[in-house]
């Protein structure tokens, strides 16, 4: 068992986190914590007794949200953030907004560079959680505004890829091409 | 620590560096689509194939000889200085 200082390190973390990016699921915050899964299972456990994070089942994920504070996730942003946690269709959405059209199943298949089936299976959750409408075979955001707001108030967490790219967009210098 | 077990693992230190870093980079390209990052996995792809060059040199020719074996690395070091260039100036 860790000493007491570090145990309460340990959870301030993981609150942090949790506040930083709410609706992280436990093996996110596992690997962006570098704790053991037992170790993060226990402290989310405790913030929990405690009331100060909120559980939330999301089809195989459970999801945790900060309970209080600023960042305290409405009912409705709970309902998108989950999704918007995903990788597909968190890119799905951004492809939409660029778009600010709607666009067909086989437009975001070619933009994605995914099966078939994988998109048809995330369309279909995302049409049921009430992010995607469809019209005919086409499909649009329901809310574009909303969902563009949340993104900007909880940003994705970011991979070592995307900090890469941010890392060489921030260097250049854009004089030529 | 003898100067063979330097150069070993500073080699192999360095291919390492330079395997993940293309990855990561062909990575970012794939995700991004942007042609600046395809120039800056191409120029990690080379700095690899640099680390190559150098550990197949450093078994397969004695120290003293190195000289001839210099003028490939020395080239990959200009392309990949010349690649890094234009992907920082590509907006």
């Amino acid at each position: 068992m860790p000493k007491p200082e570090i145990e309460v390190e340990n959870r301030k973390e993981i609150y942090e986190l949790i506040e930083e990016f709410p609706g992280l699921h436990m093996r996110e915050i596992k690997r962006r914590t570098d704790m053991s899964m037992n170790l993060v299972r226990y402290h989310l456990g405790q913030l929990k007794k405690y009331d100060v994070v909120e559980e939330v089942k999301e089809g195989e994920y459970k999801r945790y949200y900060p309970k209080e504070g600023g960042r305290r996730v409405d009912f409705e942003d709970k309902r998108y953030l989950a999704l918007l946690r995903e990788e597909i269709p968190l890119s799905v959405v951004v492809y939409l907004l660029s778009e600010g059209e709607p666009v067909s199943h086989g437009d975001i298949k070619e933009e994605l560079d995914i099966a078939a089936s994988t998109l048809s299976y995330h369309l279909k959750k995302m049409r049921k959680k009430g992010l995607l409408e469809k019209k005919g075979r086409q499909y649009s955001l329901s809310e574009p505004e909303e969902i563009s707001n949340l993104l900007v108030k909880y940003e994705p967490p970011k991979d070592v890829i995307d900090e890469f790219i941010d890392l060489w967009d921030s260097l250049s210098l854009g004089m030529i091409f | 620590m003898s100067l063979s077990l330097i150069y070993n693992l500073s080699f192999a230190f360095l291919t390492v560096l330079a395997l993940v870093l293309s990855v990561i980079s062909i990575l970012a390209y794939r995700r991004s689509g942007k042609g600046k990052l395809l120039l800056v996995s191409i120029a990690f792809i080379l700095f690899f194939v640099k680390g190559l060059w150098l550990t197949y040199s450093l078994f397969n020719i004695p120290i003293g000889s190195w000289a001839p074996f210099l003028i490939p690395v020395a080239i990959l070091d200009c392309l990949i200085l010349i690649l890094l260039y234009i992907s920082l100036l590509k907006g």
